[in-house]
């Protein structure tokens, strides 16, 4: 009724119809996927992902190779440039100076053209691969189960996708031109020592220093930033929760123990940060003076030379050019290093991410199944989410178009047999299967497409109240959503809202009143018209005059289907055609709301109902139990209006 | 909450885990800080860079001191290359030589020092101020109401005390003194270079320096664009994540990942593209820098040399301008460009610092919709008499969600709100909270005016449970202390016991110290509705406000809290909002809203007997359970 009937169905392919889709991908997949062997190092593991895009890499390290060779060459022109002036000035035949300063203009200008082409190569290829990575983690997050994300805090995956990504990327964009300016150190390093061999040496010895120190700074900086980073996360905690949690924190005026928990999360962060600006405060200007010292040598040990007549002004002022090109890449290796070993960390984190699997997966020769009877059977099943044992050999079995209610504690597990149902949660042993098909056989697009269930807890989306009913079937029709808000009685309110079904609902939904917040949910699930129906406490907001005229519509809709009612209140119950009891993990009793309410004195507990037979009468010691209690309360209540007296505590309303 | 969960240690290689432990073994003990909260603003100033900054001026000052003097230091480099070469050199004298390597030893010594305490001066000071905003910002948002809460992205609060709080460190540590900085060694840098050469520094500036500035101006310009792209498109991608991550649920049994998968990697693409932008002209301008400045060397040798064959060297044997002295000034027109390249990242750090100082402001001028009065005092001993007079209110100043509400509840007295969802009952309830303010009419408690009651005394004697149950990460213990930070084990145990929780809590690994998820995730739904309750109970509020608070729950569990809050409730005043009329029908006063006015009040009995509204309700209700038998039988 609500989806193209199943002759129309015929006409989409079956396959696209198992998640529909209405957006038009304007990019490419990414073309690699990580190398899934974990005892490879983490380099190696990303290189697929980089080799996908070796062309470009390749274009841009030979450009900035080829160029940077060029480059080496200016320095010494610029030398020849200089000697060159004194000859020219005594003999007046300016063509050799005119021509040296041609060819270094035209040499740096193709450096200029190469360089740029480059590195704009080579940053294309990080940040592909930084786009790269992160769809291949945002894919793989789909894969996981449910447990994962039980024990996964949303803002740590949030800041693993941000911050560590970006050091991957950074490194990678930094490491080739570390690697460029090591090469320009060996040439400039051989012009060097081809043209004086002590002052050569004289003037690179600062550099090992310079890397001692570079190489000690990051030992200390390394923890200094990790703890920085931990400290900020700190505080964003603190703060992400107390503006999830801001009612809580008013209700019960805890706002000054708030603002004291964030001062010492802010103490905290100020100290580390202040070590770290104290050992910055004595290396850097240390590694920055340390290498000018290089240069001082040359000036005053060359200018000797000159003096001596031993070299030209120009090799001299090519000699401190070079020194500025030797000494870059040992100042850059130091925090080269610290950026590696960064990385290596960030990579290891998204790596847990991505090496997480799912023992939740489709199977090779999976069952595809265009239409379901309905048919649910659970076989002596087991589950526990951590020790506890939650489901303790549970059986029963759902007829096709069959409607039933699960009843049972707070805390029985209700939710999880659906979750199980769903595939959420792989059961530990037994059988769950629909139509005789095991779940696992089944693949798991197949399974959700024909089972829509409402959660317990009514999420919304921060979009319009039009995107939420359509969550699972993007593509609907107006019409069709439409249709599927009158049936969960949300047309009318919706329509009253300020923008209708254009109405963007605020976070989390908290725009709306908790039983508008589940008539959407209920709404979203009966657009996607499946072959089972879960709905989970759907109603427990909703008053009971909605609640009959949304189970009227329903009625009309559940013969089609197959229906899971969990549920408390009784008016819900009665909507189905038979109820199951669990109790301590199994299914105790099964019967209509009658019958049980006769033969199961555990069902009437659990809905302190007082039983239509006589209680079971060794409950009659001194503790009255619950539905003695309530009772003696609706009795006391009925029977006796007078009694309590009401003075009139209030004044009339305006009605 | 428990912080150390959130380290992120995932990953950090050994040795480094051990020095970061160390580290953390250094760490002073802060926990004892103490800062004061207001629910009224204390500064009245808007918030400004020069308002923020203004008290600390005279420590900026000091910064700017050191600042040029590092500046002036690192000039003597270029300065003693041209005294080398003019002095030593090119006349062969060793003895200035020596002289020239001491000093400029000396200097490289000087500035290692001034610069190191530079670092620490300013450094200090900056997080110094970073740590009072981080508090002055939060304390603000503890401020806000809840409609602020409602209305603003969780995701876009946060960059407010992160990333915002971070660029104006940037600015403040780096930016503005950097700033300074080079504008200063520029202005130097002049001064040295007409010391020179006039006509040579002439040159320059007619020909090169334009060009130079030029470029970076553009640079700067398209950059400061390009990074604004990238920034917003960064926030799509982790907003697109965050919603995804939240909803994971929905996201599975809906079979959406096609959708979001394709969807993302728009997202992800555009992010991409933009920053592709970006290091086109960061790459260009990189490499085009580098050309400028060849190109001006260029310039330089070549104009130098006609002046060097003009002044012949006969005519003037003092050799004023010599070879020498154009190598020199060579060097010096490379340092003069550093600064003009450097004041482009700088022109970003500002824009960015001032966009985040914009923002801030924006925050800190919002005001409270609910604002405490001048003169709010401390209600001590409440007992619970509330009143509505007149009452209406609107979310929007559009719809009206209630009427002209009149009500009386009297202290002690327990009170339940009856209506079809969407009536305004949680709205009531909000009402009472003072989470909103109503549009017309006033609310008294004890007589007096709710906005004469100061938050922190109304707040601390009145407890809510609302119909969305938030539980922190952290244990199940933190969670039910938030109400009472100071309470016992004992008191705690027994508002576990009230409502019936301690079973489940034994039978959890840890017990109370058990984690519960983000958001209770690990929980039931119904257990997290108890875990609220438990919040409230152990406050033992005068007040106590119950909106669905057991919606999720069994009837025997129910039965039982109620059992439980007979007690609690004695002599104090309840609210209850409840769909199950089975639980509202013991009120004392039975409330029925629609349509945004009460239609009907009284006692249950009352009420069935008017054979109102309630008595279609109540109807219905029993109807379902009778309509079940009927058919069976
Ligand atoms: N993700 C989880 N990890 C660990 N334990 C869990 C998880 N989800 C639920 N549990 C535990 O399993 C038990 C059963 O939970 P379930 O949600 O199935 O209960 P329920 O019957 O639906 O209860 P309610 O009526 O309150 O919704 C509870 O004790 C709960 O604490
Ligand atoms: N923050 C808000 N902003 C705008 N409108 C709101 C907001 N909160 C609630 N509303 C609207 O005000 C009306 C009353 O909401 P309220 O939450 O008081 O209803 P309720 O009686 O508690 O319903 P329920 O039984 O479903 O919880 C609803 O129409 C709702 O959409
Ligand atoms: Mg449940
Ligand atoms: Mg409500």
């Amino acid at each position: 009724m609500l989806n193209p009937s199943s002759d129309e169905l015929e006409l989409i392919s079956f396959e696209a119809g198992l998640e529909p889709v209405n957006v038009k991908p304007r990019f490419e997949n990414p073309k690699a996927d990580i190398d899934r062997d974990k005892s490879k190092n983490w380099f190696r593991r990303v290189l697929p992902i980089l080799m996908a895009n070796r062309w470009s890499f390749i274009m841009g390290i030979t450009l900035m190779i080829s160029t940077m060779m060029l480059g080496v060459s200016v320095p010494a022109l610029i030398g020849k440039l200089v000697d060159s002036i004194e000859p020219t000035l005594t003999t007046g035949e300016i063509s050799n100076f005119l021509f040296l300063v041609t060819v270094i203009l035209i040499i740096s200008f193709v450096r200029f053209i190469g360089g740029a082409i480059g590195s704009y190569q080579l940053g294309r290829v990080s940040n592909q691969l930084e786009a790269d990575l992160r769809s291949v983690i945002y894919n793989h997050l789909f894969t996981l189960s449910f447990s994962f994300f039980d024990k996964t805090q949303t803002g740590q995956l949030i800041s693993r996708a941000n911050s560590d990504i970006k050091t991957i990327q950074m490194f990678l964009m930094i490491a080739p031109m570390l690697l460029t300016s090591l090469l320009s150190f060996a040439f400039a390093a051989v012009y060097m020592l081809s043209v004086h061999l002590t002052l050569a040496l004289a003037s690179m010895i600062a550099i090992p220093l310079v890397f001692i120190l570079s190489v000690k700074l990051r030992r200390l900086t390394f923890p200094l930033s990790w703890l920085t980073q931990a400290r900020q996360a700190d505080v964003a905690v603190i703060v992400d929760e107390n503006i999830n949690g801001q009612r809580i924190v008013k209700s019960f005026a805890q706002e000054l123990m708030q603002v004291n928990l964030l001062a010492i999360a802010a103490k905290k962060l100020q100290w580390v940060q202040v070590r770290s600006i104290d050992v910055s405060a004595f290396y850097n200007p240390l590694i920055e003076n340390l290498s000018v010292l290089g240069s001082v040598l040359v000036w005053v040990y060359g200018g000797w030379l000159v003096i001596e007549g031993e070299i030209g002004l120009g090799a001299l002022v090519a000699f401190t050019m070079y020194l500025m090109m030797i000494q870059m890449p040992f100042r850059f290796l130091g925090w080269m290093l610290m950026l590696e070993q960064r990385a290596k960390a960030s990579a290891g984190r998204i790596f847990e991410i991505l090496d997480e699997t799912s023992e939740i997966k489709d199977k090779e020769n999976k069952v595809e199944m265009e239409k379901l009877e309905g048919k649910i059977s659970f076989n002596d099943v087991h589950f526990a989410y951590a020790e506890e044992p939650i489901l303790k050999g549970l059986s029963f079995e759902v007829e096709p178009k069959e409607t039933v209610a699960i009843v049972g504690q707070t805390g029985s597990g209700k939710s999880t047999i659906v979750r199980l149902l769903s595939r959420f949660y792989e059961a530990d042993k037994g059988n769950i299967s629909i139509d005789g098909v095991p779940v696992q056989d089944m693949g798991i697009r197949n399974l959700h497409y024909h089972i829509a269930q409402v959660l317990d807890e009514p999420f919304l989306f921060s979009v319009s109240i039009k995107d939420n009913i359509a969550y699972g079937r993007p593509d609907a029709t107006m019409d069709e959503i439409i249709q599927a808000a009158k049936a969960a009685e949300a047309h009318d309110f919706i329509n009253q809202t300020s923008d209708g079904y254009e109405t963007v609902v605020g976070e989390r939904g908290y725009t709306l009143s908790g039983g508008q917040r589940q008539r959407l949910g209920i709404a979203r699930a009966l657009l996607v018209d499946p072959s089972i129906l879960i709905l989970d406490d759907a109603t427990s907001s909703i008053d009971v005059k909605i609640e009959a005229m949304i189970h009227k519509s329903l009625l009309k809709l559940l013969d089609k289907r197959t229906t899971i009612l969990i549920a408390h209140r009784l008016s819900t119950i009665s909507l189905a055609d038979r109820v199951l009891v669990l109790d301590n993990g199994k299914i105790i009793a099964s019967g209509t709301h009658e019958d049980l309410l006769r033969d199961e004195p555990r069902y009437s507990e659990i809905l302190a109902q007082q039983s239509t037979t006589e209680t079971p009468e060794e409950e009659q010691g001194e503790e009255e139990s619950d539905e003695e209690y309530r009772k003696r309360i609706s009795e006391t209540l009925i029977k006796d209006p007078s009694e309590d007296e009401f003075k009139g505590g209030f004044d009339e309303s305006g009605s | 909450m428990s912080q150390e969960a959130n380290l992120p240690f995932a990953g950090i290689p050994p040795e480094m885990l051990d020095r970061t432990n160390a580290l953390i073994e250094e760490e002073p003990d802060f926990s004892d800080i103490k800062v004061s909260f207001s629910h009224k603003n204390p500064s009245s100033r808007a918030f400004t860079l020069w308002a923020f900054l203004s008290p600390y001026k005279f420590r900026f000052l000091f910064a700017l001191v050191l600042v040029a003097m590092t500046e002036m230091l690192l000039l003597v480099g270029p300065y003693l290359v041209q005294v080398a070469i003019d002095k030593a050199i090119m006349p062969k004298d060793f003895s200035v030589l020596t002289m020239v390597a001491m000093v400029w030893v000396g200097s490289l010594f000087l500035a290692v020092i001034v610069s190191g305490i530079r670092i620490r001066f300013l450094g200090r000071l900056g997080q110094l101020l970073m740590y009072d905003l981080r508090v002055r910002v939060f304390s603000h948002l503890q401020r806000l109401s809840i409609d602020f809460y409602t209305e603003e992205k969780a995701g876009r609060l946060l960059t407010r005390m992160t990333s915002d709080i971070e660029a104006l460190s940037n600015l403040l540590q780096t930016g503005l003194v950097n700033l300074v900085a080079q504008l200063l060694a520029l202005f130097f840098i002049l001064i040295l270079l007409f010391s020179f050469n006039l006509q040579l520094t002439l040159i320059l500036l007619v020909f090169s320096a334009p060009i130079m500035f030029g470029f970076t101006v553009w640079f700067s310009k398209t950059s400061e664009r390009g990074y604004q792209v990238v920034r917003n498109r960064i926030a799509d991608v982790l907003a697109d994540l965050q919603e995804s991550l939240s909803g994971m649920r929905l996201v599975i049994s809906f079979n959406r990942m096609k959708h979001n998968v394709i969807n993302h990697r728009n997202i992800v693409g555009d992010y991409r593209d933009a920053n592709h932008y970006t290091s086109k002209i960061t790459a260009t301008y990189r490499s085009g820098t580098q050309f400028i400045t060849t190109a001006t060397s260029l310039l330089i040798f070549t104009a130098g040399f006609f002046i060097l064959k003009d002044v012949n060297p006969s005519l003037d044997p003092e050799g004023a301008f010599t070879v020498g002295s154009l190598v020199a000034f060579n060097v010096l027109v490379s340092r003069f460009f550093i600064p003009i390249n450097e004041l482009s990242g700088l022109y970003n750090e500002f824009q960015s610092g001032n966009a985040a100082v914009l923002k801030l402001r924006d925050l800190l001028d919002t005001e409270p919709s609910v604002k405490e009065s001048e003169n709010a005092f401390d209600l001590k001993d409440l007992k619970g008499d509330i009143r509505f007079n007149d009452v209406s209110f609107s979310y929007d100043d559009e719809i009206k969600v209630l009427k002209n509400i009149s009500l009386h509840i009297e202290a002690g007295k327990t009170v339940s709100f009856v209506g079809p969802t969407g009536a305004g009952k949680s709205t009531v309830a909000k009402l009472i909270c003072r989470f909103y303010d109503p549009t017309e009419g006033s609310l008294t408690l004890d007589n007096i005016n709710l906005k004469d009651i100061s938050l922190e005394s109304l707040h601390s004697q009145l407890g809510i449970v609302p119909q969305e149950p938030f539980l922190f990460h952290g244990t199940i213990k933190d969670n039910i202390l938030f109400a009472k930070p100071d309470a016992t084990d004992k008191e705690v145990e027994d508002a576990c016991k009230a409502v019936g929780i301690e079973e489940m809590i034994k039978r959890l690994p840890e017990g109370l110290e058990t984690h519960c998820h983000e958001r209770g995730s690990s929980l039931s739904s119904g257990e997290r509705q108890l875990l609220a309750l438990a919040r409230a109970f152990l406050s033992k509020p005068r007040v106590l406000i119950l909106d669905e608070a057991t919606s999720n729950v069994d009837q025997q569990n129910e039965a039982k809290i109620e059992r439980a809050l007979d007690k609690l409730l004695e002599g104090r005043t309840a609210i209850i909002i409840a769909h199950r009329l089975a639980t509202t029908r013991r009120a004392d006063v039975i409330v029925v809203i629609d349509e945004q006015k009460i239609i009907e009040m009284g006692s249950h009995e009352e009420l069935i007997q008017k054979k109102g509204s309630y008595f279609q309700m109540y109807e219905t209700w029993e109807k379902q359970e009778e309509e079940k038998r009927e058919e069976i039988l």
